[in-house]
């Protein structure tokens, strides 16, 4: 049962990265509850004792008690879906979560999809015509996105065609004065203002799945059964598609969950950058003004997504290749 | 060790990737050791001057305090290179250390130490660095060397794993192991020589990470002990100084910007090569 | 017997750049009539898969047809292939010629299964519906004496060795092609298999009366199989002769020496010997005849005068001194 060990391995993964974060913000310096609780009692002329009994109840547990007794308090929560709580907004990072998840996950989706899918077929077609100009020229743009980190290029991006040539707005997932809703000019202004995030994820990763696929292409190109479906008279477009493209893609596709990951990762600065309020935003808006809460909870949570993009990989590759099948 | 060496810098010359990227390394590298010495840092603010472009006087401009742009980089390099190579050094130790004992020791050691491995590939950098970051202060290069080496040692580890692995099998190991030699011994004079080409390779990448990671926490703000730091530059100039809405002041977000990508560049051909030199298969290939 | 494939002067050549250059093949010629079964006989680099690959028109880079005349008769009177565009040649292959490499393990799409391979395969030539396709490949599944069923819906890594090399045989009868060449067909499968193949293509050759083309090194495959045999050696033929012929008085040396380094089921091992010496290096071949550095009957006019291919009461031999070599019978060890 292959797949049973994958799974128990994947919640091993996320506990231990639960219990490590609890332990890192367990060292914070000072107590952020009392923080807390002193900010409560100035501005509700409350006593110190009640504003601490507060700030209690909002956290959801109690942080006198002894640390193993908070420790599975907190495990308990998170297993039912409590990702903590935010010590600058205090409420639950589930609802702060609710409204920036989306955004990155929307960013993140379209800009994997189309630097995977225009990589992939620009590889397949440099393996395929090895002499053209279009091999250099990519090899050469992998290498310059190679060298360029993601946080620049956004921030060229940020530049010159935001705040130089104005064609793209600067701030926020859409224009603030529109309603949100299924009307044409809320999504007209969504993916304006997603364009620039977007482009600045795939222009930094497309080139690397391109000089991937052409590695996998040419070695496939080597392969006896493409020469025997050239001798079969089969017509070159459907040995490009079926037999060079099908086969060359398998052993990319594990990697997707990995460059899934790096985006989230990624996506702290790009969404610093362009000011866009996803989960990567928050996380850095956390970081400045020290709230460990948001910060814990947000990373549980890009750790559970990317754990199950890879469960999803895993369970997704043996359909594509039948020779894995037989391990199950 | 030295065999090795000299081997190397001769297949140097005649790979024409490795040499220009070897070149662009040492540019960086003498920039470092002693370009502070040869273009002081003026630090008086003169706001008069503010945001001139590149001139005689100031061939990057100045920077938002009327401050020559030039210089800071040539000081930030200090800095910037000196990080990244005790990052590198840090990675690299733990990496093969780690790599070393699950290769090497087998059994639930290598289980335990290949789910540490697997949770540090999974989960990405930045947000670990910045948790850590900001609950422990760091606050010198050194504690934030260590601070980026903690989750950067995996595919390195990984790799000297699946080496000692092989290694484990062949002959010549056991052979010392009849002998008697201690485990220690085996493990350095034996096993580790084979890894150095590798290692050096990784080293190399793994020092332009460390500088994509450090100028990016940096420019984040998580760790401003540095004033001349490119990320610091860039810090400034995006988010606190608003140079970027300035068109005239775009000298100083560039200037940055290229030197860090300069650098890469010449890692990234430097790396190719010395990869093509290693692996003589990839020479006859493209 | 009626022509079929009319090969003249042959001529395949590989730029291997600073290497140099190296003619694999060296002005072959020879005919194929219809029905006919034929092997093609030589070591590993003599030539002859590479003038199978030219047959087809699918040498590999950095190789390339550099002379001669594929002449190949259709109904309406005899084509070139090698003139051809290479849509047209595209067209024959299969339908009319087929090929089946070596080593065909690796022949077939990993990702598609069997039946969806035939599909694509009859597809590529004539649009067919899918039933029809269907059945024809269960027809030729079963002349191989495979389970259609159990076939077609797999996958190639499901089938063992001796299946996918009759899936690839079957595969190859979809199109009722006039021409079928197979180049070692039983190498690296067990001597079991390999009987149980031979038997397959013979049958198949008699029922569907096609042309085989057989190569091979193996000399015991050829006797079971071919009626007509052609030795090739460096990159030429040396001899051509009727398999009964060949085996009973070999006219050149090479064939000669091929036949008795053969080790036999009955025999023992003490009378063999192998042929002395290598293959020569194609980029240099030797002056001469190319044989003559290994040949014990060689003479200063073999080191001098390359010779050409002579008819010789039914056959065609290459050698100075084919006359002498006829006389001397081989010891007695029937084959077969």
């Amino acid at each position: 049962m292959q797949w049973v060990r994958r799974v128990l391995l994947a919640v091993l993964t996320i506990w231990l990265v639960a219990t490590l974060t609890f332990v890192v913000v367990e060292q914070a310096p000072g107590d952020i509850f009392y923080l807390m609780a002193q900010e409560i009692a100035q501005a509700r002329g409350v006593s110190i004792e009640v504003a601490y009994a507060q700030v209690r109840s909002m956290v959801g547990y109690d942080p006198t008690r002894p640390l193993l007794d908070r420790y599975l308090e907190w495990l308990r929560e998170l297993l039912r879906g409590n990702l903590g709580f935010s010590y600058f907004y205090r409420i639950s990072v589930n609802q702060i979560l609710f409204q920036a998840l989306p955004w990155t996950v929307f960013v993140l989706s379209i800009a994997l999809l189309l630097s995977f899918g225009l990589g992939v077929l620009l590889g397949l077609v440099i393996a395929v015509r090895r002499r053209t100009w279009l091999d250099p020229l990519i090899t050469g743009y992998a290498s310059l996105t190679d060298a360029t980190p993601d946080y620049l290029t956004a921030l060229l991006l940020l530049i010159f065609f935001a705040l130089n040539l104005k064609w793209f707005p600067s701030k926020g997932a859409y224009d603030s004065s529109l309603t949100p809703g299924f009307n044409l000019p809320f999504i007209l202004s969504v993916l304006h203002h997603a364009a620039l995030p977007i482009l600045a994820y795939t222009l930094e990763n497309i080139g690397g799945w391109a000089l991937a696929m052409k590695g996998s292409a040419i070695s496939v190109l080597g392969e006896d059964f493409i020469a025997f479906a050239r001798a079969r008279g089969l017509r070159e477009r459907r040995i490009l598609t079926h037999y060079v493209g099908r086969n060359a893609i398998l052993p990319l596709v594990t990697g997707l969950a990995l460059g899934f990951g790096g985006m989230f990762g990624g996506s702290v600065l790009i969404e610093t950058v362009f000011h866009y309020p996803g989960i990567g935003w928050f996380f850095k808006f956390a970081l400045d003004h020290r709230d460990y809460g948001m910060m814990r909870g947000l990373l549980i949570l890009t750790t559970v997504a990317i754990v199950l993009a890879n469960l999803i990989t895993d369970f997704i590759y043996p359909l594509l290749d039948p020779r894995i099948r037989m391990e199950d | 060790m030295s065999a090795f060496l000299i081997d190397l810098l001769s297949a140097l010359r005649g790979n024409r990737r490795a040499a220009v990227g070897g070149l662009i390394l040492t540019g960086y590298l003498l920039m470092a050791l002693i370009g502070p010495e040869l273009i002081p840092l003026d630090p008086t603010m003169r706001y008069a001057e503010r945001f001139r472009p590149p001139s005689l006087a100031h061939p990057l401009g100045t920077d938002y305090a009327g401050r020559d742009v030039l210089a800071q980089i040539v000081h930030g390099s200090r800095d910037v290179l000196a990080i990244a190579a005790l990052t590198a050094l840090f990675t690299t130790t733990l990496a093969v250390g780690i790599g070393a004992l699950a290769g090497y020791s087998g059994g639930m050691v290598d289980a335990f130490l290949m789910l540490l491995t697997n949770i540090q590939l999974t989960v990405p950098a930045v947000p670990v660095y910045l948790l850590i970051g900001s609950v422990f202060q760091v606050r010198d290069p050194v504690g934030f060397a260590a601070l980026i080496s903690l989750w950067m040692w995996g595919p390195l580890a990984r790799a000297v794993r699946s080496q000692i692995l092989s290694l484990k099998e062949r002959e010549f190991i056991e052979a010392a192991r009849v002998l008697g030699l201690g485990t220690a011994h085996i493990l350095l004079r034996e096993l580790f020589p084979n890894l150095t080409p590798f290692v050096v390779i990784h080293f190399i990448r793994i020092m332009r990470d460390a500088i994509t990671a450090s100028v990016g926490l940096i420019f984040l703000g998580l760790a401003p002990f540095s004033p001349t730091n490119w990320g610091t530059m860039l810090n400034l100039a995006v988010f606190q100084t608003g140079a970027i809405y300035i068109p005239n002041a775009l000298h100083y977000v560039i200037a940055p910007m290229a030197v860090i990508v300069l650098f890469q560049l010449g890692a990234i051909f430097f790396a190719h090569g010395l990869d093509e030199i290693l692996n003589p298969r990839l020479r006859a290939a493209a | 017997m009626k022509p079929l494939l009319q090969v003249r002067d042959l001529r395949v050549t590989f730029d291997l750049g600073r290497h140099g250059r190296l003619t694999a093949v060296d002005g072959v010629s020879f005919d194929l009539a219809r029905g006919e079964f034929v092997a093609l006989v030589g070591e590993s680099g003599s030539g002859k898969s590479t003038t199978a690959l030219a047959l087809i028109r699918l040498v590999p880079p950095p190789g390339f047809i550099s002379g001669g005349r594929l002449l190949w008769w259709e109904d309406e009177g005899p084509v070139d292939l090698l003139r051809l565009s290479a849509s047209q040649m595209r067209e024959r292959r299969w339908r009319d010629i087929a090929m089946i490499f070596q080593g065909a393990q690796n022949a077939l799409n990993p990702v598609m299964r069997i039946a969806e391979q035939m599909i694509e395969t009859v597809r590529a030539h004539h649009s067919m519906p899918r039933g029809e396709i269907l059945e024809r490949a269960a027809r030729c599944l079963r002349m191989v004496r495979l389970e259609p069923s159990r076939v077609l819906r797999a996958y190639p890594h499901e089938l063992s060795g001796g299946m996918r090399q009759r899936v690839l045989i079957a595969m190859s009868l979809l199109m009722n092609p006039r021409l079928l060449i197979l180049d070692e067909p039983t190498t690296a499968l067990d001597v079991i298999t390999q009987a149980h193949i031979l038997e397959i293509l013979r049958e198949i050759q008699e029922q569907l009366g096609l042309t085989m083309l057989l190569l091979t090194h193996d000399l015991a495959v050829v006797a079971k199989t071919a009626r007509r045999v052609l030795i090739m050696y460096a990159g030429q033929i040396v001899e051509e002769a009727p398999t009964e012929a060949l085996f009973e008085a070999p006219y050149h040396p090479y064939t000669r020496g091929l036949l008795q380094a053969m080790p036999t089921l009955r025999g023992d091992l003490a009378g063999k010997r192998p042929i002395p010496g290598a293959p020569p290096d194609l980029r240099h071949p030797p002056p001469g005849c190319r044989f003559h550095p290994r040949c014990p009957y060689a003479s200063e006019i073999c080191r001098q005068l390359e010779p050409a291919l002579e008819e010789a009461g039914g056959r065609r031999v290459a050698c100075h001194h084919w006359q002498q070599v006829a006389q001397e019978v081989l010891a007695p060890e029937p084959y077969g």
